[in-house]
């Protein structure tokens, strides 16, 4: 993929605080105008990741380029095109919301006043708000309706939907992520909400303890994935094809998550292991997360 | 620099509530005049005294606050990503917190003080020093204050073990630099003491400007390696200050003593060719360098210039060992530890573990082995240098001239009036082994002051009385040093005046008398009698600069004024009683006065340090021969404007 391509491309990150590793030789690329979702649980590396993909956060080693610049060097040129949500509500807390406007509009090159008041607007949000009087869901609504405000090409959300409502959550991936994947702008997301970014998400990667153990497409992820039962008799997965991301016994039976589901291979699984029947289902984003980083996931 | 603006802005803009705490706080001082306590002070100083004061309070309150919010506090909050996620440079983000600190903690306070000064108008008075120079003093320490403040505010917050090296370093700092300013301190470098603190303090506010701007370009939202960031420009900007200044104090303390040009002063040995010299290097500021100078060989060791300055060294009967005082770290700017310095030897400084006042008259015994001292509380004190403790103390109540007769024995002489214009030179002796006093003599004579100085075997005194505007009615008396018994008296004679007499070594009293302008070198023998008599030339009076071995005298003649031309110097032969020849015209430095009267014993081939208009140097009389020892210089700062200095 050429640099003209790709908005991030990170190779081989490592950030270790002392002699605790946040972060893993990571090595990621997304591609100019995708829905890149970050996924991880608490303390996998995924705020770690995104602070040293904004710049503020010198890696231990490895590299993050921006567009094709280096962003530790370039940092201050390329946060023009970059619009983020930081995990944290970050503004100051005695500054009012339209002076947060102001003091975005006098930094930026670009910026679309009407389309931050509209933002407001839609939020429900008065611009004579103090940013430290509004709830956690409003700051993060007000950080994005800033961080879009200077048409960025390139948006990262750090857990946006962090203290939002059901109705605000569903607005900002149906309407705010939609509309900018819609308009070709790139975004990068981390964040809990596993149902909300599968619709949206053309790439979903997952941390775990900062390792980068899943990167690619989601229609690919979760054509792979299935949940196959067999509910007459124990089934052992050793010695197939099959790959398993988790297996527990079931009733009399197994059921495994099985992570490299293919038809002819698992037919030939079946017969060779004189399987009667087997009761196979898709899984959601959220399973699948689960079977690669909850308790019994497998390596 | 138009983000940094925009920054700065909006962080003031942020504080608003500063400023109008200022404007209540500046109706205060007014307010504070209706108050009953306020009724003994006029209005214009009550409101300038309070104006003051929450000025002060505020300048020096919003610095601490100021300093550990601008950006620790943010950096603990996490909030810096505020700035880090807009395209702002690291740079902008700094400068734009530190001007708007900078303008918050010098503003607000000014909104206090101006309306409060305005109204006070002349009667607005500071503890010392004019205003303005308050003014700056407090707008710098508030800067210094908000430095330190962010400093300690991103060192704890890092809650990284770095602290650690930080204390060390700053205790180490802490050690250095009072190690580094105590030289210049002992030379009386008031002004290049000054001149280094403001530098450090520069260069304080410098490594925290740099080190801010550094931390913030490579630790960014990073808490841990925003302190490491701070810490290493900081120390290394704070190292090459320190080292700089160690370099400049070192080339300001090294004067060798051809470098000195002003302020000098000489002061010489007794006996051997040991000198004092003290005085200034140009372009070393203030710093007073002094010297134990050997005039045959160049030979130098350095000791305390100020101690010199103030003629509180002094030589060994022998001229071999250095007694210095130098002023003591941490006490009363005139207690001074004394020091001796073996010449001879090696030259370090042995510490005798005496402290003594440095007006107090301090002698050596003949044996180095003991220092008699008498300090300003009226305690005389035999001290045994070896043993380093005092042997015997006793109360004393006149300013004693004194010399060790033996190690044991000190002998006291102390001038006082007895009555009007009589002066009574009263003789006593300590013995250390009884602790006793005891007088062995008087001398009385007519005057209004006296001068002594005794014989270098220690038995004849020669006293010399003064009355106002000349002689006394006995110019000069020669007695027995112990018991002050009259051995020659020479009366004063009509139409004639005594200038400069000397005892010689071999008991013969010289009388330089002068009649009409024409001075006579008379030679007296014991009882008065006239011995022999030299015709010198015109003068005003003469003086023995120098006694050598062979009866043979050094002899100088002032002129009453410059216009009868310059001084003269004859080499005379005092036995045969005539002029050997007639010696270059050169000024010449005094013995050590010191607090020992004795003079020295005859010298073979004397050493005697001379000056000219543009150097001081040796002479040796007999052969004319003459080496450099140091320039000199008339400057605009007399030697007494020096001396007024010192003593502030």
């Amino acid at each position: 993929m050429t640099t003209a391509e790709t908005a991030i491309r990170i190779s081989d990150l490592t950030v270790r605080y002392g002699r605790k590793t946040a972060v893993e030789n990571a090595t990621l690329t997304v591609d100019r105008g995708s829905v890149y979702a970050l996924l991880g649980r608490n303390g996998a590396g995924k705020s770690s990741l995104v602070r040293c993909l904004v710049g503020q956060q010198k890696p231990t080693a490895g590299r993050i380029e921006l567009f094709g610049e280096d962003v530790w060097k370039r940092r201050a040129a390329l946060m023009e095109r970059v619009g983020v949500v930081s995990e944290e509500a970050d503004a100051p807390p005695e500054m009012r919301v339209a002076e947060l406007a102001r003091f975005g509009a006098s930094l930026y090159s670009r910026w679309d006043q009407p389309a931050v008041d509209d933002r407001l607007r839609r939020f429900g949000i008065p611009s004579k708000a103090k940013y430290g009087d509004l709830s956690k869901g409003q700051k993060k609504q007000v950080s994005l309706a800033l961080a879009l405000a200077p048409s960025p090409d390139l948006v990262i959300l750090d857990d946006p939907t962090l203290g939002l409502d059901v109705v605000a959550r569903k607005a900002l991936f149906e309407e705010v992520i939609a509309e900018l994947a819609d308009r070709g702008i790139t975004v990068l997301l981390t964040t809990h909400d596993l149902a909300g970014v599968e619709t949206i998400a053309d790439r979903v990667a997952i941390l775990r303890d900062g390792r980068l153990v899943l990167d690619e497409e989601m229609e690919a992820l979760k054509s792979r994935f299935r949940r196959v039962r067999f509910a007459s008799q124990p089934v052992a997965f050793g010695g197939g094809n099959l790959q398993t991301a988790a297996v527990r016994a079931w009733g009399a039976g197994t059921e495994a998550v099985v992570s490299n589901y293919d038809e002819l291979a698992f037919e030939r699984f079946r017969s060779a292991s004189n399987i009667a029947a087997a009761e196979i289902a898709p899984l959601s984003l959220e399973e699948i997360f689960i079977a690669v980083t909850g308790e019994g996931a497998q390596s | 620099m138009s983000k940094a603006l925009v920054i700065a802005r909006r962080e003031i803009a942020e504080k608003k509530f500063v400023f109008l705490t200022a404007v209540a706080a500046a109706i205060l001082p007014f307010l504070a005049t209706l108050l009953p306590l306020a009724r003994n002070w006029s209005r214009q100083g009550m409101v300038a005294m309070t104006g003051s004061i929450l000025a002060t309070g505020l300048a020096l309150g919003l610095a601490v606050v100021g300093g550990a919010s601008m950006i620790g506090r943010e950096l603990a909050e996490r909030r810096l990503s505020f700035y880090f996620a807009r395209p702002v440079g690291a740079a902008s983000i700094w400068f734009g917190k530190l001007a708007a600190s900078v303008f918050i903690v010098l503003a607000a306070p000014a909104i206090v003080l101006v309306p409060a000064l305005l109204f006070a108008g002349d009667q607005w008075r500071t503890f010392g020093g004019g205003q303005w120079s308050a003014l700056g003093a407090l707008a710098l320490g508030s800067v210094l204050l908000l430095c330190i403040s962010h400093m300690v505010s991103t060192f704890v917050r890092s809650r990284s073990m770095l602290v650690v090296i930080d204390f060390v370093l700053a205790v180490a700092a802490g050690f250095a630099i009072p190690m580094m300013i105590r030289p210049l301190w002992n030379g009386m470098a008031v002004n290049t003491v000054t001149w280094i603190a403001a530098g450090l303090a520069a260069a304080f506010v410098l490594a925290v400007i740099i080190g801010g701007a550094w931390q913030v370009a490579d630790g960014r939202t990073d808490r841990k390696r925003s302190h490491a960031a701070l810490s290493r420009a900081f120390w290394l900007v704070m190292g090459i200050a320190l080292l700089c200044s160690a370099a400049y104090v070192a080339w300001v303390v090294s004067p060798k003593p051809s470098d000195i040009l002003r302020q000098l002063d000489v002061q010489s040995a007794k006996e051997g060719n040991w000198i004092f010299l003290s005085g200034q290097a140009p372009h070393r500021s203030d710093f007073v360098a002094g010297f134990a100078y050997d005039m045959s060989s160049g030979r130098y060791v350095r000791v305390n210039g100020p101690s010199l300055v103030f003629h509180s060294g002094t030589f060994s009967r022998d001229g071999k060992t250095a007694l210095i005082r130098e002023q003591l770290p941490n006490t009363r700017p005139t207690q001074t530890s004394v020091l001796l310095i073996p010449l001879e030897g090696d030259g370090k400084p042995i510490d005798t573990g005496l402290t003594a006042d440095w007006r107090a008259p301090i002698v050596l015994s003949d044996d180095g082995r003991r220092i008699a001292y008498r300090d300003v509380t009226g305690i005389l004190t035999v001290y045994d240098v070896p043993s380093k403790r005092s042997l015997v103390s006793v109360r004393f109540a006149g300013w004693p001239q004194m010399f060790f007769v033996s190690p044991d024995v000190l002998r006291l002489y102390s001038v006082g009036d007895s009555a009007a214009h009589e002066q009574r030179l009263k003789i006593e002796e300590l013995d250390v082994r009884t602790k006793a006093i005891l007088q062995t003599g008087e001398l009385r004579t007519q005057g209004d002051g006296v001068l002594f100085s005794v014989s270098p075997d220690g038995s004849k005194l020669l006293l010399r009385s003064f009355a106002k505007g000349g002689n006394g009615t006995e110019p000069a008396i020669v007695a027995d040093a112990r018991t002050g018994q009259r051995i020659t008296t020479v009366v004063q004679e009509e139409g004639s005046r005594v200038s400069g007499a000397a005892l010689l070594a071999d008991g013969t009293l010289f009388v330089p008398v002068v009649r009409n302008g024409q001075v006579t070198a008379r030679f007296l023998g014991d009882g008065g009698t006239v011995l022999r008599e030299v015709p010198l030339g015109r003068g005003e009076r003469a003086y023995v600069a120098a006694e050598l071995t062979g009866n043979r005298l050094i002899v100088s003649i002032a002129p009453a004024t410059p216009a009868e031309g310059a001084p003269k110097t004859y080499l005379l032969d005092a036995a045969g009683g005539r002029i050997i020849r007639t010696l270059d015209s050169l000024g010449l430095f005094g013995d050590d006065p010191g607090s020992d009267p004795r003079r020295g014993a005859p010298q073979a081939q004397p050493l005697l340090a001379a000056m000219t208009r543009t150097e001081v140097l040796s002479w040796n009389p007999l052969t004319g021969e003459k080496k450099h020892i140091a320039g000199r210089y008339q400057d605009k700062e007399s030697r007494k404007d020096l001396l007024d200095r010192l003593m502030r």
